[in-house]
């Protein structure tokens, strides 16, 4: 019992089996529902509304997917959210990355007030930003265009970007730049041939973050778009549940279908994820 | 290949000067250690040359070349960074080769340099590895074949060997001999570790918070160090100072805590200058013996032995020159001046002997120690600069 | 900050140079940062500096979606107006309170829970992996999905969650429609989503401890509380710090969990104030008032971070 907080060598047999009780019960806590979604999404039209438990329905059919698949603006709305979400990545990588390494390596005018802003606008809540950007665009005419939505979206995966970039560049030796600028390059190159090589993890990282926040969003998209051919993913899907829950079938056969990839790019990447929101925090 | 020049070179870091006015010429093709303790600026010294800082006066020089504005790229030099500094997302083959791309030297030509370079320094095998594939011996070689491989005017290395394992250092010590034999290339090898310094240099330059001490060969340097600083740092165990102060008009001596010693033949013209001084007397411990016969009638002197360490080819003692050894001869006036009493009122010290390990010595003995006073040094009390 | 040593980083020279050489010098050493910055800095005055400012202009004036493109009623600044009204404003007490508790529950919940499976998953167990990945699902699914799907299963007919009761003997709960459950049934939501966070960033802290302080502490006779005490909750602080501030200020501000499921109904039982100023800003549209409440927010947040900060700094940190 010594070393139930700690890495145990030796667990008895009965505490074994109470762990794995334990985490097998989390487990379920945490996978039901999205188990739930699936059996939904296999319910045909007339038995969504079904008091029945089982996971596989007995009637189980892909027509919500078929569905889904071809007679809803499914495939629209990905393309919108694609083009919406590789703007807003690639752009924050690429104004993220050098503004990062400034960050990280030269002292200049306003870099320590510039870090704590960077910091502050994690505090700013939703309404703080998006309301004067929503008027903005109202005023510019940039109300239901990609171009608006992309640039709501910078105002959060900016100052994120630069600050986990700046934290990750903080984590390479200056030996290298300086060995590359005796070996004859120039401090921009030395940034571009050696430095940005070394951290593709950490850009791709970077860039995989503003993705999915783009990707999944909802609150500022329905205050941007209005138009609906121009609505991305998680409008759509919303839209397909309508305001009074009845269609569930497909709504749920859309979530899957969408859950999935972003589920898997997630799995593969949490740990970077996580090391790069501590690397950066720890440093405030 | 060049000659290096530095005058009167100073570095501050914000209100710290690290460097206090270095002057410095190390001729063209010639192996030089910087050399001192960890901290005293060696590393600034380095980066400097470089052009990795930016020097706050004085002038370098790299050929006839004036530096000082110039960046690391135009001063044709190579440096060898403690830490290795290898490209790691780079192969072997890659991380040589990346100078010579830089300065757009032809596919063939690199191709060919980086080949003969690493032949020399026996990486062939290794071409296609990163560096984190290496062994930590293998990748220092990688940083001396990416320096050389350019065929640069100065070689700049930082304790290029203090991250090896100590077998590995002295290996590659020898090897960055050769390679040095052969190439004839200008460089400045910057260390703390006296032994490699000693090994290494042509020349040593001993430095010391921002100043250089002494500059030459490892036997001038160790025979004849120019002031108490280098005396002290050269040479492991390292010369041991016992405070004094001259007395004796016509035969001076040096008159210690508990006992006296007179000034050898040769010196006696300069010392009689410094009496009623406080001096620093000062012994390598190779210079002092245990033997209980005494063929060259030198004064035996009663001491301690406090540890023994049997290192095999000889042995140190630790002795400690016992208050009560002393037996006032004199109550002549100068035994109660200030600095008779100064010195008495710390009588004991302790010094190192190393001796023949057929020596009789054992730890707690009381034995007679006999000082070969030819080799003997005097520095001055105050300024600390060897008298001789 | 760490020392940077570099030709461009080093500061100017502290001697007898005036401003204007200074300057030059300055300019000379870094010009490659501002170089680095500048589109950086443009954008962020686009996005973020100037909707910043913007946000505090607008929370002194009576814009709403009614004059502010109108060409006879423009928006005129009200003198505080609407601080006056949002504190004068008993409703506002009640969300302030309402946020704070949903903020305490979450938190503590998700810590809690998190250090829990941590701690269970910080073990040589062969399925470890498998064990981690389903319990990071939550994290994983996007929020629009992971509300609209709870809140099928909190429908009070047809929802799993009642299903579930009742097959057990209880009552069904009619949660959405009833202001208490509803504010029960957005926090159980939102505690699933939180755990996995919580958890990693633990987890990853813990697997730092070197297993021989606990070795240790076991030869000096510790008990197992004593060395959770003594070894685990120091040496988890430097982790756990940044993730409660984090995870505070992300539940404080979640607008997504609520807004999806309730709106903040019914009968503004489950409002919070992000879902309630979103309201106002977008339903409502009453700009002044909204940004008015924006920045009362943000100024919560900030004085409480300092406050955090402050309070964790002077207790001391591992060494
Ligand atoms: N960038 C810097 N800023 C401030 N002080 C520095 C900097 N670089 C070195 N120093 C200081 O200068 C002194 C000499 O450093 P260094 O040249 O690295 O010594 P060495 O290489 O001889 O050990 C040290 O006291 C060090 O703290
Ligand atoms: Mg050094």
């Amino acid at each position: 019992m010594a070393g139930f907080f700690s890495r145990a060598r030796g667990d008895s047999p009965f505490k074994r089996i109470l762990i794995h009780l334990l985490l097998i019960f989390a487990c379920l806590v945490a996978i039901y529902p999205v188990l739930r979604v699936l059996t939904v999404s296999l319910r045909p039209g007339g038995s969504v509304f079904s008091m029945d438990l089982s996971m596989i329905p007995a009637d189980a059919t892909l027509e919500n997917y078929t569905q889904i698949l071809f007679q809803s603006d499914f495939w629209n709305w990905l393309k919108n959210s694609l083009i919406v979400s590789l703007s807003t990545a690639l752009v924050s990588l690429i104004l993220a990355a050098p503004a990062g390494y400034a960050f990280s390596r030269f002292k200049f005018v306003g870099k320590q007030p510039g870090l704590v802003f960077l910091l502050v606008t994690q505090l700013f809540p939703a309404t703080m930003l998006l309301l004067p950007l929503y008027i903005m665009l109202i005023k510019l005419s940039l109300i239901n265009t990609f171009l608006g939505l992309v640039f709501c979206y910078m105002s959060i995966s900016l100052p994120f970007s630069i600050w986990i970039l700046k934290g990750y560049f903080d984590t390479i030796p200056i030996d290298l730049e300086e060995a590359a600028w005796i070996d004859g390059s120039t401090p921009m190159g030395a940034f571009f041939r050696v430095i940005l090589p070394l951290s593709t993890p950490a850009l791709s990282i970077t860039a995989l973050f503003s993705f999915m926040t783009a990707w999944s969003e909802y609150i500022i998209a329905r205050i941007v778009l209005q138009n609906q051919g121009l609505f991305t993913w998680p409008l759509g899907t919303v839209t397909l549940q309508g305001a009074y829950y009845t269609n569930w079938g497909p709504f749920s056969a859309a979530a899957l279908l969408i859950s999935i990839p972003v589920v898997v790019l997630f799995m593969a990447t949490s740990r970077y994820l996580v090391s790069g929101l501590t690397l950066g925090a720890v440093k405030g | 290949m060049a000659e290096v020049k530095l005058v009167h070179l100073i570095k501050d870091f914000g209100k710290v000067q690290i460097l206090k006015g270095i002057d410095l010429t190390i001729p063209d093709g010639e192996f030089v250690v910087l050399l001192g303790p960890s901290g005293c600026g060696k590393t600034t010294t380095l980066r400097l040359i470089a052009g990795l800082e930016e020097v706050t006066e004085g002038e370098i020089f790299i050929g006839d070349r004036k530096v000082n504005n110039l960046p690391p790229k135009q001063r044709d030099i190579a440096m060898v960074f403690q830490s290795y500094a290898l490209y790691p997302h780079m192969t072997v083959y890659d991380n040589m080769a990346f100078g010579l791309k830089l300065r757009r030297v032809q596919r063939e030509e690199i191709d060919q340099k980086v080949k003969a370079t690493a032949e020399m320094m026996e990486l062939t095998p290794y071409l296609k590895r990163k560096p984190r594939e290496l062994s930590g011996g293998q990748r220092q070689r990688v940083a001396v074949g990416r320096a050389i491989v350019r065929n640069p005017q100065v070689f700049l290395m930082d304790e290029p060997l203090s991250n090896l394992d100590a077998k590995l250092r002295v290996q590659m010590r020898v090897e960055l001999s050769k390679l040095h034999q052969k190439l004839k290339v200008t460089t400045i090898y910057v260390t703390h570790d006296q032994m490699e310094a000693m090994t290494l240099g042509n020349l040593i330059v001993i430095m010391n918070q921002g100043i250089i001490q002494q500059m030459g060969t490892p036997g001038k340097v160790y025979d004849y160090p120019a002031n108490k600083f280098v005396a002290g740092f050269i040479g492991s165990p390292p010369m041991n100072f016992f405070p004094a102060f001259i007395d004796g008009e016509e035969e001076p001596f040096f008159q210690m805590a508990s006992f006296r010693l007179p000034v050898p033949a040769q010196h006696r013209e300069v010392m009689r200058g410094y009496a009623g001084k406080e001096v620093a007397f000062g012994i390598r411990p190779e210079d002092i013996t245990v033997d209980q016969t005494d063929s060259e009638g030198r004064i035996p002197v009663k001491a301690k032995v406090e540890v023994l360490e049997m290192l095999g080819a000889e042995i140190f003692l630790y002795l400690s020159s016992p208050e009560e050894a002393f037996v006032a001869d004199s109550a002549s006036e100068k035994a109660t001046s200030d600095r008779y009493l100064k010195l008495r009122a710390n009588p004991a010290h302790s010094f190192i002997a190393r001796v023949d390990p057929k020596s009789p010595a054992k730890e707690g003995d009381i034995v007679e120690v006999r000082f070969n006073l030819e080799k003997s040094h005097a520095f001055d009390g105050e300024s600390e600069e060897a008298i001789y | 900050m760490s020392v940077t040593t570099q030709p461009a980083a080093a500061c100017a020279a502290p001697r007898k140079k005036p401003a204007s050489v200074r300057f030059r010098e300055h300019m000379r050493r870094n010009r490659l940062a501002y170089i680095l910055l500048l589109p950086a800095i443009l954008v962020i005055a686009i996005v973020v500096i100037y909707p910043f400012f913007y946000a505090f202009n607008l929370a002194f004036t009576n814009t709403n979606m009614y004059n502010i493109n109108s060409p006879d009623k423009t928006p005129q600044y009200n003198a505080g107006a609407n601080f006056t009204e949002i504190f004068s404003d008993p409703q506002f007490y009640v969300i302030l309170g309402r946020t704070v508790l949903w903020t305490v529950i979450n938190v503590v919940c998700h810590v809690s829970l998190g250090m829990g499976l941590a701690i269970l998953l910080n073990r040589n167990l062969k399925i470890r992996a498998l064990y981690r990945t389903l319990l990071v699902l939550p994290w994983a699914i996007p929020q629009v999905i992971v509300a609209m799907m709870w809140r099928n299963e909190f429908n009070t007919q047809y929802g799993s969650v009642n299903l579930i009761l009742q097959s057990i003997g209880l009552p069904a709960v009619s949660w959405l429609t009833n202001p208490f459950w509803a504010f029960v049934a957005v926090c159980i939501v939102n505690i699933w989503l939180g755990i996995p966070f919580m958890m990693i960033i633990i987890l990853g802290g813990l697997q730092s401890i070197s297993p021989e302080y606990y070795e240790a502490a076991q030869l000096d006779g510790a008990t197992a509380w004593q060395q959770f005490r003594r070894i685990t909750i120091p040496f988890l602080k430097p982790v756990l710090t940044p993730a409660i501030v984090l995870g505070t200020v992300w539940t404080f501000n979640n607008l997504n969990i609520i807004y999806l499921i309730t709106q903040g109904g019914p009968n503004n039982g489950t409002q919070i104030l992000v879902t309630y100023v979103y309201r106002a800003a977008f339903d409502y549209y009453r700009y002044g008032y909204s940004a008015a409440f924006s920045v009362i927010i943000f100024l919560i947040l900030l004085v409480f971070c300092l406050f955090y900060i402050r309070a964790t700094r002077g207790a001391g940190e591992v060494t």
